[in-house]
């Protein structure tokens, strides 16, 4: 885990203070509302569709449990009692009061937490594989690097007013389980030597109403020249990128104008006519940060007590399959704790249950949290021995779904209900999708599908890259929702295709009722659904959906 | 004009001239650096002042830019972000005169020291003694240089 040093306490103490000076600055109007808003906006602070919402960075999808009780204490204190996990590895709550906010962020101080540039034109959260630095698959550890980053990042003066908002994403292997290529940077780290950390770079990735996939850039890049190369992308970016027009400004639009060929150049003049100059990589400070990512608390040690795998149990049989992974211990497993059930909207935790997973991990996972981009908790390092416990503590609080990767283990963003963006609900759309399919056997005969959902088009549910992927419009004042299927994240990404026209309120889960009984008859044995889509294309579901609508 | 220097509050000799023709014989005009580019030789020696708007063209490696005696950047709204990039690569390239900010704001105070500034000329609505107590709210961050 990541700690601050004294300095970078005092910034956050130092940050809080100012945010107070600027909102009473703001209410004696001596301070411009439209500047006021996008200095709010770069403390993570929102104004929603019925109160303030506040976004706190949780850097890299990393939480201590001290952190984590920090935050159940503040959803008691200055929210409602809960939390939201979004796709990008922050949380959200979305009912502080103005004044609160600046109280907030010291509470936040106190466990190096903050809110800086979680919203705003400049360099967002850190995204990085939940899986980091315990995945089997893994050729090292991006949270180092994603720290190297943070900081070279947080509060960079020279990038703080892009024309956009500007998101990295980090993988540490082969797989990405990061969506790095749905990302403005994209970094995959490809090799490392004794001397070298090697990176790809994919550049112009994004979602929202003009979703692209990123292109690489720079192939096997040494991690020393990484700051400068990345600098000279910012760079680039902030001297050329548009900024007449709000829809136009992110950096993906600006490749596709100039051709990638061309923005590299610029890119690559960049980083040699400013080498002197440049950030360099410390490397004194990378061997401390990877020595800190691994000196994580000492292990508990538990009594042998009721250490035997309840074989027989099928409930913890089907959670084993679907909700554990292959750690690169052969004696400890990584455990996806599901915020996906019938009882909550996705993502959403209460502080109750964030206490109790505090404790949990502080038994059972070294203290070590993180957040999925696929909005749910994952405790990276709980051993083997212990994982029947962990599970029948999951179950008491209700978060042992065994639905991870599952069609109901959706991620959607908070919709109409919360987001003044919002075009339509999502919220009982999840609902009635998870109350159309609550059979667990038949949901597990499925397979692996990805169902996310949009409220709008700003995507921030990503049903770009889900196999059925629905995004809320507004047609003629009335909520509909259209359908995309075939999209895929990763880095074999694929964007959705519409399947046709949006469909009411009243029947878009007898739409996706539709969808997965397509699949069913069309499937080959064990074949995902992923490929059989690929296989079948996309008209015997369009066929089917519109046959009946 | 009262502006911001070095963290303090002088009065400036500098005046812009960033419209119609050069007075060339005033050596404490401004002018843009567009406009500078298109003047004879002997012309450009006389002025030791230039302006830098957002979307110029800028061969920073030029040495010509590290004569001047004042740059001044200008930064048409709170939110123009190209201005901190040009400092930024001002100062790299070696530039060590009045590095100033025209149209700044209290709120982009440390932003823009910290990319190299050590002037801004404030725009009307903000009073400059007000705005020094903006310096010290982040002394914990760091800086470019």
């Amino acid at each position: 885990m990541y700690q601050y040093n004294q300095n970078e306490r005092t910034l956050l103490k130092q940050r809080a203070t100012q945010f107070k000076g600027q909102i009473a600055r703001f209410e004696d109007q001596t301070l411009d509302p439209e500047f006021f808003q996008q200095l709010r906006l770069r403390n993570g602070l929102y104004e929603e569709r019925w109160s303030h919402m506040l976004r706190v960075a949780i850097p890299y999808g990393n939480l201590s449990s001290a952190q984590l009780r920090k935050l159940g204490d503040i959803a008691i204190t200055y929210d409602k009692g809960f939390g939201h996990f979004t796709t990008r590895q922050n949380i959200q709550f979305n009912w502080p009061n103005l004044r609160d906010v600046p109280d907030i962020l010291t509470e936040l101080a106190a466990v190096d937490m903050h809110a800086i540039q979680t919203s705003g034109s400049c360099i967002r959260n850190i995204s990085c594989d939940h899986f980091a630095g315990v995945a089997n698959d893994e050729i090292a550890d991006p949270r180092p690097w994603c720290e190297i980053i943070r900081s070279w990042a947080s509060l960079h003066p020279e990038f703080n007013w892009l024309p956009r908002k500007f998101k990295f994403s980090v993988t540490g292997g082969r797989q990405d389980r990061a969506v790095i290529r749905m990302n403005d940077i994209g970094l995959q780290i490809v090799g490392e030597d004794t001397e070298e950390t090697y990176f790809d770079i994919y550049v112009g990735g994004g979602m929202g109403r003009t979703p692209v996939i990123g292109k690489r850039i720079k192939q096997s890049l040494p991690g020393t020249s990484l700051l400068a190369y990345l600098q000279a992308m910012l760079r680039v970016y902030n001297q050329y990128g548009r900024r007449d027009h709000k829809y136009k400004s992110r950096i993906k639009i600006l490749i596709n104008a100039l051709g990638v060929t061309t923005y590299k150049a610029l890119v690559e003049r960049e980083v040699v006519a400013n080498e002197a100059s440049t950030p360099s990589l410390d490397k004194n400070r990378l061997k401390a940060l990877k020595t800190r990512f691994n000196a994580l608390q000492t292990r508990v040690t538990h009594s042998a007590g009721n250490t035997r795998l309840p074989v027989n149990d099928s409930a913890f049989q089907a959670w084993l399959k679907t909700n554990t992974f292959d750690h690169k211990k052969a004696d400890e497993r990584i455990v996806s704790i599901s915020l996906k059930g019938p009882h909550s909207a996705p993502g959403d935790l209460r502080a109750d249950q964030m206490y109790a997973i505090a404790e949990l991990a502080e038994q059972f996972s070294l203290g070590d949290i993180r957040v999925s981009h696929t909005q749910n908790l994952i405790l990276p390092h709980v051993e083997l021995e212990q994982i029947a416990t962990v599970w029948q503590r999951l179950v008491q609080l209700k978060l042992a779904s065994p639905n991870s990767g599952q069609l109901t283990d959706i991620i959607a963003c908070p919709g109409y209900d919360f987001c003044s963006l919002a075009n339509t609900t999502t919220l009982d759309v999840v609902r009635q999708i998870n109350q159309r399919f609550d059979n667990l056997n038949k949901l597990h005969q499925l397979g692996p599908i990805r169902l996310n959902i949009s409220g709008c088009m700003n995507s921030c549910g990503h049903h770009h890259v889900a196999d059925i992927g629905i995004l809320g419009v507004d047609k003629k004042g009335e909520q509909c929702y259209q359908i995309t299927l075939g999209g895929r994240p990763g880095i074999k990404a694929s964007l959705g295709k519409r399947v046709g026209p949006a469909i009411d309120k009243k029947h878009i889960v007898d739409a996706i009722d539709e969808i997965i009984q397509i699949f069913v008859i069309f499937r080959a044995p064990g074949e995902t659904f992923m490929a059989c889509f690929n296989r079948i294309g996309i008209q015997a579901f369009k066929e089917r959906i519109y046959a009946n609508y | 004009m009262q502006i911001i220097k070095k963290r303090e509050v002088i009065n400036s000799p500098w005046q812009y001239q960033f419209s119609g023709t050069v007075n060339i014989f005033n050596r404490f005009t401004l002018i843009p650096y567009q406009q500078w580019l298109t003047l004879s030789s002997s012309q450009q020696d006389v002025l030791a002042g230039i302006a830098l708007y957002p979307d110029d063209t800028i061969d920073f490696s030029d040495h010509k830019l590290t004569a001047f005696k004042i740059i001044a950047v200008i930064f048409p709204t709170f939110h123009e972000g190209r201005g901190y990039t040009q400092a930024a690569l001002l100062r790299h390239h070696g530039y060590t005169g009045e590095l100033r900010a025209v149209g700044a704001h209290r709120d982009n105070l440390i932003l823009m020291e910290q990319c190299g500034f050590d002037a801004f000329d404030l725009v009307n609505s903000e009073d400059p003694r007000r705005a020094l107590s903006a310096f010290d709210e982040l002394s914990a961050s760091k800086t470019l240089h």
